[in-house]
């Protein structure tokens, strides 16, 4: 069985290169030319983009690190954790500006507000407009 | 190219504003504060500050007689004149970030009554109380928002 296959493909390959010719080319130089193009082209490393993520990412973080090492230099009481109290409205100084007057000053029970209490104004009769 | 965009990127990261308080204002408000059986109803701008008053003042019931606002910056004098017999002269002596530091002035008519240097931080409120009038008591209002 081998025996006959090996005779018929040798009959076979024989045959082939009596009777099948390559087709000729009307324009071999340039179809040539057109090849070695192409595999100048495959052969070259790809070039590569103008924003690769990789390098993004990293400016990025190097960007904000920028910023915060900036902001600690150069504003540095912006840079701290603020406490409570920085929210949280004050008096430094009253003063009352005429002598029967007294000023007292307190924060608010509800520990967000403060109060400013005036003593000694004069009280004004409901017929007076205050508005 | 990259070399521009990456100074742009960089510039425009630099530039971002922080977290200044931009754009705040000072309102000030004129409140005459009674005590009425039943309370009336609190004006809903007054909604907020009624339980301080009322536990601060004793008053169960609020009228708001005059308010006004005025935008807040560093440098900035401006009149707030909520009523006109009272009104108050706000000087920001500076701006902080969570805060004003402001130079309040109260008169009545043209007298100077009282002069404070307070910093007001935002919605944190500032109560003064005044004169009484006729069966109530008149409490200044300033509040940074």
């Amino acid at each position: 069985m081998r025996n006959f296959d090996e005779t018929d493909w040798a009959k076979t390959k024989s045959l082939l290169r009596e009777h099948l010719t390559a087709p000729g080319l009307e324009h071999p130089d340039f179809v040539n030319s057109r090849v070695l193009e192409e595999i100048e082209r495959q052969g070259k490393p790809s070039r590569p983009a103008a924003f690769p993520l990789r390098w993004l990412a990293w400016s990025g973080i190097a960007a904000l690190l920028t910023a915060g090492v900036l902001t600690t230099i150069v504003l540095p009481q912006q840079a701290g954790r603020r406490g409570d109290t920085e929210f949280i409205s004050q008096v430094i100084a009253a003063r009352a500006e005429s002598p029967q007057l007294s000023v007292s000053e307190f924060r608010a029970p509800d520990k967000r507000g403060v109060v400013i209490w005036i003593e000694g104004a004069e009280y004004i009769p409901a017929e007076n407009s205050v508005r | 190219m990259s070399r521009c965009l990456t100074a742009a990127f960089l510039l425009l990261v630099l530039w971002a504003p922080g977290a200044h308080p931009a754009g705040d204002r000072i309102w000030s408000a004129l409140v005459l504060a009674t005590n009425e059986d039943p309370s009336t109803p609190i004006p809903e701008p007054l909604k907020k500050f009624a339980p301080v008053i009322e536990k601060v003042f004793g008053y169960n019931s609020l009228y708001l007689l005059g308010q006004k606002k005025r935008d807040l910056f560093y440098g900035s004098e401006q009149w707030l004149v909520p009523s006109k017999e009272f009104f108050f002269k706000v000087q920001c002596l500076s701006q902080g970030p969570t805060s004003y530091t402001l130079r309040i002035e109260l008169y009545h008519d043209k007298n100077l009554l009282v002069t404070t240097e307070a910093r007001l931080a935002r919605d944190s409120p500032l109560y003064i109380r005044g004169p009484a009038w006729g069966k109530g008591q008149l409490i200044f209002l300033l509040e940074v928002r």
